[in-house]
């Protein structure tokens, strides 16, 4: 949706913030609560009761282990039915204070599913402009996990936000925003993304950096021009407009993986936004440790 | 003061009396006729030369901010000044707006500049126990830089260790931490996980840990499903399940001891981080500091506490749990958090700038138990009273400390428990700052206990004479704390030399208060009033308050009459506007005395009947009054019924003053016969109280008068007290009552017969109003200075008093004579009655 949404320059969209029993990050609540502020969208919060737990607590031999192992119980379903109702109250109270403090709307529900089926009727429900947000932090060693299969599998959402485990929560709200871009198609929807996210930045820092790459399609030395002709138009236009200077974009040529990694080091980004689909996050491949390397969220535009 | 002029002294110690001397000039002559020298007109008013002040214009003058004449004063403040004991502090005592305070101010600032600028002095948080913050000395000017090296260091802080810890090189080291530690654990439950798939078991997470659970497809079966299997399978997997869980369990408790070290890991890891910021932080306070032990030593201490709570300084939640709705960054403002709070450096009040030399002079004038000795101010957040170094507020013996402090007396006094508060400190030499008994009484907790820090100050306590007895009679401390006296007086003997100091004072009022120059004639008359409010004529008042309300005054008035400077018109004008304003009751008693009201006789003669003055005080403004005074006598048991006394209007100064007549009474015209008189004595037409003895010669004369059948001059007031002997004797405010019987007489059209009788010793008083001596000048009112009873009686009588024979008698002819006989004609007759008939009913309680 988002970006797409930015790209039509309207004003709407809905994140469904995916949670589940276990660690629920902050910096990806913030996160998904800055994207909401961009776009003014509201926020629902899916706590997805996975439907095997329910299964698993129905058997009538299955023991619990604590995480330090001392503690061993039967595990029984009215047992387990409160422990996620309690952890989906906890998580969701969070997310509701967050959000008020921040003045984004959100709702709450819980869905009794795997979570890749919760979050595709959760996207069914409300037409195609959606936005999923995981809250668990995205682990290096993830092989084809929750990410790729709601970037592979989960339909009618635009773009996935995620966070590694190191993200600082004061991340999420600093640094300048950066956009991989690598063709001209794709520059209009990121750079109008990346300038909604900068405005939220609370004038901490709301610069924009672009790190063009180019494609096999557009290789960099064709594509660069044409992106600073249309910056430089834009820059035009907007100035004639509001008279107001737009912010400051830092275009950075990037002809590898390696130099993309290079500038993303360099600028230490405080929301990377990208495709899904482009070099660095290739189609069909799990972008989690990627992700996972990096200190700050980032909104994968599908 | 003994008059011996008429008197002789017998070897028995008793007087007898003698005429050669008496001034009563002429007998058979009316009352009232001047038989006595009335007062020539210079001596009625002091005038002053405004060609002898030797200027045309204050301006030519330096201003003087200095005493006039007070040498017993000065010495005394030189002397505690000059004595550095602690307990020698003085009491300046003296008259108000005698510019006492102004006087010592000026000493104090002169002597403090040859003293040792003292040290600053800063609370800091206590690391080991925060209740009990530590008092830190800086030296001189320091103290600034010292608070602000901090604020800098918590600054810089602030920015690099977010920095920090969000660098790539602090997140590689960290998750090179985690991995080393994490890859044992994980590594074996890979294996397990492994091992488990291959028999369809899945480790799953659950909210509470781990379950091992049966799978298909990589979905955990469904009871039902598992129900349908045949009972061997169903044991078979579950045999393989408890093997698992076992497995699991023999990894997962292994978990606690890996943890340990990894936190252990990482608290080094953070501490280095931690140190190295720190270190640089503190740097440059560290190097500045190198000469204060004390200060590196505190340095030591807040680097470390830094160190351990490094969270402190990063922004935001990052220390804030998973609940808390903080997504957006806020400047946080470091004295609201508590966690930057505990390193800032509280500089109290003191001598903070780094330009001032010399000790430190401070004039506290609202001397608050807590603006003395200083007071803790804990501050409101959320809810929670926060207490710490920082609300420490120093008062003015810190500000003082190391120099010297000066306090208005009464106002120190009316303060709850500031006087106590001066007395410990001063006692202890210690300033300990706590929570006043008040707020320990309405159960506000003790938060802190400051360390106590050292005291060395001179205090100088400001009040008048009635303080300074009353504390050293009732407090026993007193004595032993301020050692040294300093007293000042309200005026000093008058010469051409105080009249030039007097006038640099005026110039330096014209300066301090932005007035117009005060040319001579204004000075002079300045100089005129300061003698009448001294009192007396040699004398001249240096109570600066007044002269400068004067001046002002004047000041206002030569604007309204676009006077440049300020003449002898303007001062006129000014005092008399001021009288105006302040004599609405002088004007109701005119008024009364006008229209009949109040009765009063200005002509003719009476007996048994006199014009006595007295004094009327409203605030600063004195009027005076006449009143009718009537005596009447009669057979009786030897008793003066003082009829004020009677009703409780009689002060016990009247009392006395009426004892000592009758005194008089019975020791001149009774030594061979009892006193067998009833007298009653009034001040008629007196419905306030009356106190004093200035009246007791008026009230001979009408109890003289009644006895001898003489009419009295009712032209003529009498001022003035009597002792045994007839003397007459000095009184207060003879100006104000003199100028009251000329107001009435005035306003009933004065004929030349109109006077007033003051004591002789009074004359050097006189400093009448400038009407009055234009009137007396013009031969319209008299001013007669009396020295015995036996002048003024033959002055209101018109005959002669009468001396004693050497038999003690007096002629039958004189007012004695008559008197005595009286008094031999009441003896007689009780003798007569064989009883004294009167013993029951001659007065009542009577003064005797």
């Amino acid at each position: 949706m988002i970006a797409h949404v930015a790209a039509a320059g309207e004003n709407r969209g809905r994140i469904i913030l995916h949670m589940s029993h276990g660690r629920l990050s902050t910096p990806a609540v913030d996160a998904a609560l800055r994207v909401a502020r961009a776009f003014q969208a509201s926020v629902e919060c899916l706590f997805v009761e996975d439907q095997q737990l329910h299964d698993l607590a129905g058997l009538p031999f299955t023991r619990e282990i604590s995480h330090d192992g001392r503690v061993v119980r039967q595990a029984e379903p009215a047992a387990l039915a409160l422990d996620l109702r309690c952890d989906a109250i906890a998580a969701q109270r969070l997310v509701m204070l967050r959000a008020a403090a921040v003045g984004v709307p959100q709702s709450g529900r819980v869905m009794r599913d795997t979570p890749v089926d919760a979050l595709a009727r959760a996207c069914a429900e409300h037409g195609p402009w959606n936005v999923i947000a995981l809250t668990a932090p995205v682990r290096a060693d993830e092989r084809n996990g929750l990410l790729l299969c709601v970037l592979t599998s989960v339909p009618g959402h635009t773009a996935v936000i995620a966070v590694g485990p190191d993200v600082p929560r004061q991340r999420a709200q600093s640094g300048p925003v950066v956009a991989i871009v690598e063709s001209l198609d794709a520059l209009h929807g990121l750079l109008r993304t990346a300038e909604r996210l900068a405005a939220t930045g609370d004038g901490l820092d709301n610069r924009i950096v672009l790190i063009l790459t180019g494609s096999p399609d557009e290789p960099l030395a064709e594509f660069e021009p044409h992106v600073r002709l249309a910056l430089a138009a834009r820059d035009h236009a907007a100035l004639r407009r509001s008279k107001e200077p737009v912010a400051s974009v830092t275009l950075v040529p990037a002809e590898s993986i390696a130099e993309v990694h290079a500038a993303l080091a360099q600028y230490a980004p405080g929301f990377l936004v990208a495709h899904y689909g482009c070099t660095f996050f290739p189609n069909g491949r799990d972008p989690a440790q990627k992700i996972a390397a990096l200190t700050c969220p980032v909104f994968i535009v599908r | 003061m003994f008059f011996r002029r008429n008197q002789k002294q017998t070897d028995d110690g008793n007087r007898t009396e003698t005429g050669a001397t008496s001034p009563v000039a002429a007998l058979g002559r009316e009352p009232g006729d001047a038989i006595v020298a009335a007062l020539p007109v210079d001596a009625l008013r002091r005038t002053v030369d405004a060609d002898e002040l030797g200027f045309t214009s204050t301006a030519m003058l330096t201003p003087l901010t200095g005493l006039i004449g007070q040498d017993r004063a000065l010495k005394a403040l030189e002397f505690g000044v000059g004595m550095t004991a602690h307990d020698f502090n003085v009491f300046v005592l003296g008259p108000p707006a005698s510019g006492k305070r102004t006087a010592v101010k000026a000493l104090l600032t002169e002597k403090s500049q040859s003293r040792a600028t003292p040290p600053d002095w800063v609370y800091v948080t206590n690391f080991e126990d925060p209740m009990r913050p530590d008092a830190l000395q800086l030296p001189h000017g320091r103290a600034r830089a010292f608070a602000r090296g901090m604020i800098a260091a918590i600054d810089e802080l602030r920015a690099v260790v977010p920095e920090v810890f969000s660098s790539e090189d602090y997140h590689g080291r960290r998750r090179a931490i985690d991995e080393r530690f994490e890859a044992v654990q994980s590594s074996a439950l890979a294996a397990l996980d492994q091992k488990a798939q291959a028999r369809n078991i899945a480790i799953v997470r659950t909210p509470q840990g781990f379950a091992v659970a049966p799978v298909h497809d990589d979905k955990v079966v469904k009871p039902e499903t598992f129900a349908a299997l045949p009972e061997p399978m169903r044991a078979e997997k579950q045999a393989q399940i408890v093997a698992i869980e076992a497995e699991l369990q023999a990894i997962l408790l292994q978990a606690p001891a890996a943890e340990r070290k990894r936190r252990e890991a990482l608290v080094t890891l953070h501490n280095d981080l931690a140190k190295r910021a720190v270190v640089a932080a503190l740097d440059d306070l560290v190097a500045g500091a190198a000469d204060i032990p004390a200060a590196m030593t505190y340095l030591e201490a807040a680097g470390q506490d830094m160190i351990r709570n490094i969270a402190a300084f990063m922004p935001g939640d990052n220390t804030a749990t998973d609940a808390e709705p903080v997504p957006v960054r806020q400047p946080a403002d470091r004295t609201r958090d508590p966690r930057l709070r505990r390193y800032m450096v509280n500089v109290l009040d003191a001598k903070t700038d780094v330009a001032a030399t010399g000790a430190p002079v401070i004039d506290e004038l609202n001397p608050s138990a807590g603006n003395l000795v200083g007071r803790i101010e804990p501050v409101q957040q959320m809810g929670n009273l926060l207490a710490d170094a920082l609300v420490i507020k120093g008062g003015a013996l810190h500000r003082a400390n190391g120099g010297y402090l000066i306090l208005d007396a009464r106002w120190l006094l009316d303060q709850p428990f500031a006087w106590e508060a001066l007395k410990r400190a001063l006692k202890t030499r210690e300033l300990k700052i706590e929570l006043p008994p008040a707020a320990i009484n309405a159960g506000v907790p003790n938060l802190l206990e400051p360390q106590p820090i050292p005291l060395d100050v001179k205090v100088f306590l400001i009040g008048d004479r009635e303080i300074y007895y009353k504390l050293a009679a009732v407090d026993p401390d007193f004595d032993g704390l301020f050692k040294v006296q300093a007293e000042f007086d309200d005026s000093v003997i008058r010469s051409a030399e105080t009249d030039q100091l007097f006038c640099g004072i005026l110039a330096s009022l014209v300066a301090k208060h932005t007035l117009k120059p005060v040319d001579a004639s204004g000075a002079a008359r300045m100089i005129e009033e300061a003698i009448r409010l001294a009192g007396d004529r040699d004398k001249i008042s240096i109570e600066v308050g007044r002269m400068s309300d004067m001046l002002r005054e004047a000041d206002y008035w030569a604007g309204v009459s676009k006077h440049t400077t300020i003449g002898r018109a303007d001062v006129a004008r000014a005092v008399q506007e001021r009288t105006e304003r302040a004599d609405r009751m002088r004007d109701v008693t005119q008024e009364q005395f006008s229209r009949g009201m109040i009765l009063l006789d200005t002509a003719g003669s009476k007996v048994g009947q006199i014009n006595g003055l007295s004094v009327m005080q409203l605030g600063d403004f004195a009027f005076g009054r006449p009143n009718r005074i009537t005596a009447r006598v009669r057979l009786g048991s030897g008793r003066v019924t003082d009829i004020e006394r009677e009703v409780k209007l009689g002060g016990p100064l009247h009392s006395k003053g009426m004892l000592i007549l009758w005194g008089f009474l019975a020791g001149r015209y009774a030594q061979d016969i009892p006193l067998a008189l009833a007298a009653s004595i009034v001040f008629e037409q007196s419905y306030g109280g009356v106190d004093g003895d200035s009246a007791s010669s008026a009230e001979l004369y009408a109890l003289l008068s009644a006895l001898a059948d003489a009419p009295l001059a009712q032209s003529l007031a009498v001022t003035g007290s009597v002792n045994q002997w007839g003397e007459v004797q000095a009184i207060g405010g003879v100006n104000e009552k003199i100028e009251g019987f000329f107001d009435v007489c005035k306003a009933r059209g004065l004929t030349g017969r109109e006077g007033v009788m003051i004591p002789q010793s009074n004359v050097g008083n006189l400093m009448l109003r400038e009407d009055v001596v234009a009137e007396v000048a013009a031969g319209n009112f008299r001013i007669y200075p009396i020295a015995t009873i036996d002048d003024g009686i033959a002055l209101l009588t018109g005959s002669e008093a009468g001396d004693a024979s050497t038999d003690g008698h007096f002629a039958p002819d004189t007012i004695n004579g008559r008197v005595e006989a009286r008094l031999r004609m009441f003896a007689e007759r009780a003798r007569t009655f064989g009883r004294n008939p009167y013993d029951a009913s001659d007065g009542g309680a009577a003064v005797s």
